[in-house]
Formats: structure tokens, C-alpha cells, sequence
């Protein structure tokens, strides 16, 4: 672990929660001002929606080869998922392309923080999928959790529609309804930090720094952004290099 | 459709019957030689293996998720394709980026070759496999076909198996009862009549082919560009004089 900058810093929430907007945020500081504020330098971003996209579609492939759907229907362009397991699929992921990074790149870290973006749903949502990380991912990783209310992640979602329907891109993704209601309605995240602003989970032994940040109402206005978010990470900060062993 | 270039160059043949000795060739060559004798533009490669080796790779999470592999099983570490559609699904694979480039790309061909590479046999014919791609992909397209029997084919795998053992203990080999499933027989003999060049018709599309004959090919020469420059020269002169007559 370096001591300038976070490793991996895990940037969790409901869909629509406002992750992909706080690293929009963070692109607009220069590298400098960023590593000094906020204790994040150069950085990289791995999501997972871009594969579950991905195998979504090529599922279209499947199907014109005469196989049925089992990870996702579709409708209108838009993928309803059919098969959740594909959720925790995405985590395995996450850990071999977070080992790739470090194996090509052994000092990877010492200029990098890795962004690991996910969101997930149901009552056993963020435990069994903090469960799935492996240790050696786990011992590098704080966590940001941007909180707010499932009717504001709808609201936010359905905004997401308006322009963009048929495309489901990054910074709009627009979750169908049905997944909303059904996958990210309710989540664990509160019990499993036993409603602690910040502190830290133990997984698999180790002790994972968290910082959750209430996140409404939705602004574009970056000094109000600063505030919100600056006072988080500093104290997500002092945790992680802090953590005991 | 350009009259000096391919603008597709299909590449097929066994397993080591010489297609990475072909493209390692091109890489090497000088463009003006290469679009001169050759007839390929500066060009980009895609190749079906990596498609295969994808879902490998999600195979692996799958078992680690699940305790079951989707596509394939591991034979003395190897992965074995299983589900034998996948090598169709790799097919539309490759469809689909084409007609994605082209889209994103539309005057792509004017300068450029696209090389295509895969290899089929067995239940997952040529026949088969080229009628999986879009009749434009099949128009733009020329076939250069690199014969080698199988019995070639497999000595050529285990010496490159014995090369690599030398350097590491990592080194693995296709198991031979995978390879006889796809590659002991192929139809491209029935299918070109065993002309050496000509055309065979795919989806209404009159396509270009020419074989270049590898098989009596020493192991040493298969890199030897004084040796191989010539046979390639030959065969894509070859097709280039079907391919442009396909136009008029």
C-alpha cells in the first residue's frame, strides 16, 4: 500500500446513486490538486456494467443461433436481467482484472488509484458480494458509499431516460423499472455497517475501511460537490491509513 | 470494392498448416512489396481464437462461481470446447465486428485489408461456417486456403509443443482426439472441387479461393521468406486475377 493515494477505492451505491457523476467530479481536477485534497492521483476505473453489457449482447449472438435467453430478455434495446447470478460473476471479474493490473504492472499502485464501481440490490446485497472480493483486493481497498433513497435513485433514473433511451452508455444506463423495483429497492448496506457513517467491515479477516456519504439532493454545483465529498474522503482517508492489522 | 487490394483476405487451413508463419510473414514485409506482390493493403487481423479464449477465461470464473464450466473442460489443462456451437458463436463474433467497423468506418476498404482467420472442419465445415457471415462480408471477401493434411498438421503441433517445452514448463498441446473432432477431415477439397483457385458460391456470393499447397513444406523453410515469399505471391496472384474478375 502506497501512503500517497488510495489503492483500490470501492465507489458503491444503488443505481442512480450518483457514482458515475462523483468520478465526472474528480476529472475535472488536475491530478495534482485531486492527490492533494483528496488523496486521488492519476486514476483508472474498472465498472462493471460495461460486461454485464457486454454478455447481454452477446447473448443476441447466442440467440440467433437458435439458443433461448437465460442472463437477460430484452426489450425496446434494453436488457431486463434474467439470470442474477451474472452479478456475482461480475465480482470474479473485478479480482482477475485487478490481479492483471499489479501482475503487468508490479508498481501499479505507487502511481494509481483503481476505481471499482458496482452497484448492487436485496437483502444480502453488499455482504455476500464484499465476500466474494478476494483478500489480497480486499486488504487494498477502502470504501465510498454514496447513500440516498430508492425514490431518488428513480427519480435520477428516469431523468437518465429522457435523451437516451435506446442507448445504455456509462453515464446513461438507465435501469428498467422492473430491475429498479425489484433489485435495488432494498439493500444491506446500513446493517451490515450497523448504520455507522464510517468505520470498518471485516471480510475475510480483514478490515475494510468504509465511509458512507448521504448524497441528495442532486447537484451539478461543484463547491457544494467539494463539501459534501472533500470531508468523506479525508476521513475515509485517516481510516484506511490507520486501519489496524 | 477496390480493384488493387483485398479488401477481405479470409485465411484458413489446419491448425499449423502455416497461417501464423503467413502473418508473421506480412508483418515483416515492406508495405510497398506487401500491396505490390501481395495485394493487401496496410491491414488490420482478427482472428476467432480470441473469441474462444474469452470465454475460456469467463469459464474459469463460471467454475469458480458455480462448480460448472459453460463451454469447455479442462483436459491435462487444456481447455477442450465442449459446446461446440461456441465455435458458430465465435463466427458471429467476428460478423458482428466487421459490420461494426464498417458502420463506424465506412470508407475502411478503400485503403485498408481486413484479415480474417479461423480454421473448421469436422461437423463445423467451411460450407457451414461462411454461410454464418453477412453477405456483404462474403462480397468484399477472397479466400486463401493453406493445405496441410492432418497427419502434417499434428507432427508441426507437437514439434512447436517440443519447441516450447524447451523454454517452459507451461508449454501445452491440444489434445490429439480435440483436434480429430474439427480437423481430421475438412470440406474444402469438396467444396473447390479441388481446383487450385476458382470459386465457390456461398449465399448467392460468388467467392474467390485459391489453395496454396504447405504440406510438403520442411519445418525449416515455413519461415523462410525466400522460400515462402514466392508460394504466397503465387496464390494471391492468383486470387487477385478471380477476385478483380468478380467486378466486371
Amino acid at each position: 500500500m502506497t501512503t500517497q493515494s488510495f489503492d483500490n477505492l470501492m465507489l458503491i451505491g444503488r443505481a442512480a446513486a450518483g457514482k458515475s457523476e462523483l468520478i465526472d467530479f474528480l476529472k475535472h481536477l488536475s491530478e495534482a490538486d485531486r492527490l492533494e485534497k483528496y488523496h486521488i492521483g492519476a486514476f483508472e476505473e474498472v465498472d462493471d456494467f460495461p460486461w454485464l453489457y457486454q454478455m447481454w449482447q452477446d447473448e443476441d449472438l447466442w440467440e440467433k443461433l437458435g439458443r433461448k435467453r437465460t442472463l437477460a430478455t430484452k426489450r425496446d434495446n434494453v436488457y431486463l436481467t434474467l439470470d442474477w447470478e451474472i452479478y456475482d460473476f461480475t465480482i470474479l471479474k473485478f479480482n482477475r482484472e485487478i490481479e492483471k493490473k499489479q501482475k503487468e504492472n508490479p508498481d501499479y499502485y505507487n502511481n494509481n488509484t483503481l476505481f471499482v464501481e458496482y452497484a448492487r440490490g436485496q437483502a444480502d446485497a453488499y455482504k455476500k458480494t464484499l465476500n466474494l472480493f478476494e483478500k489480497d483486493v480486499l486488504e487494498r481497498t477502502a470504501i465510498f458509499y454514496l447513500d440516498n433513497t430508492f425514490e431518488e435513485s428513480m427519480r435520477r433514473n428516469t431523468i437518465r431516460a429522457t435523451d437516451k433511451d435506446t442507448e445504455q452508455t456509462i453515464l446513461h444506463h438507465r435501469t428498467p423499472l422492473e430491475v429498479m423495483e425489484h433489485y435495488y429497492k432494498i439493500n444491506d448496506w446500513q446493517e451490515f455497517t450497523e448504520k455507522k457513517p464510517h468505520g470498518f467491515l471485516d471480510v475475510h479477516g480483514v478490515k475494510v475501511p468504509f465511509v458512507t456519504v448521504w448524497n441528495m439532493p442532486e447537484t451539478l454545483d461543484f463547491n457544494e460537490l467539494e463539501k459534501r465529498y472533500g470531508p468523506a474522503l479525508d476521513q475515509l482517508w485517516r481510516l484506511y491509513v490507520d486501519k489496524p492489522l | 470494392m477496390s480493384t488493387n487490394h483485398f479488401e477481405i483476405l479470409f485465411v484458413f487451413g489446419r491448425p499449423a498448416s502455416g497461417k501464423s508463419e503467413f502473418f508473421d510473414h506480412i508483418g515483416k514485409r515492406d508495405q510497398n512489396s506487401l500491396l505490390s506482390k501481395l495485394h493487401i493493403a496496410p491491414f488490420e487481423t482478427i482472428d476467432d481464437w480470441f473469441v474462444l479464449a474469452d470465454k475460456f477465461r469467463e469459464d474459469t470464473l463460471w467454475e469458480k462461481l458455480t462448480g460448472k464450466r459453460k463451454y469447455s473442460k479442462l483436459d491435462n489443462n487444456v481447455e477442450c470446447v465442449t459446446d461446440m456451437l461456441l465455435y458458430d458463436y465465435a463466427i458471429l463474433h467476428l460478423n458482428r465486428h466487421v459490420l461494426e467497423l464498417t458502420e463506424k468506418h465506412p470508407t475502411f476498404f478503400q485503403e485498408r485489408t481486413l484479415l480474417i482467420e479461423f480454421s473448421r472442419g469436422g461437423e463445423k465445415n467451411y460450407e457451414h461456417t461462411l454461410a454464418l457471415f453477412d453477405p456483404s462480408i462474403l462480397n468484399r471477401a477472397g479466400i486463401m486456403y493453406v493445405n496441410a493434411d492432418f497427419d502434417t498438421s499434428w507432427a508441426r503441433n507437437v514439434h512447436r509443443f517440443e519447441e516450447k517445452q524447451k523454454y517452459s514448463s507451461l508449454a501445452h498441446m491440444i489434445p490429439r482426439s480435440q483436434l480429430e473432432r474439427l480437423y481430421l477431415h475438412d470440406d474444402w477439397g469438396t467444396l473447390t472441387e479441388n481446383n487450385e483457385s476458382g470459386f465457390i458460391n456461398i449465399k448467392d456470393q460468388k467467392i474467390p479461393f485459391a489453395t496454396m499447397e504447405n504440406n510438403d513444406t520442411p519445418l525449416e523453410d515455413l519461415r523462410n521468406p525466400a522460400v515462402m515469399g514466392p508460394k504466397y505471391e503465387r496464390a494471391l496472384e492468383l486470387l487477385m486475377k478471380d477476385y478483380t474478375t468478380r467486378l466486371r
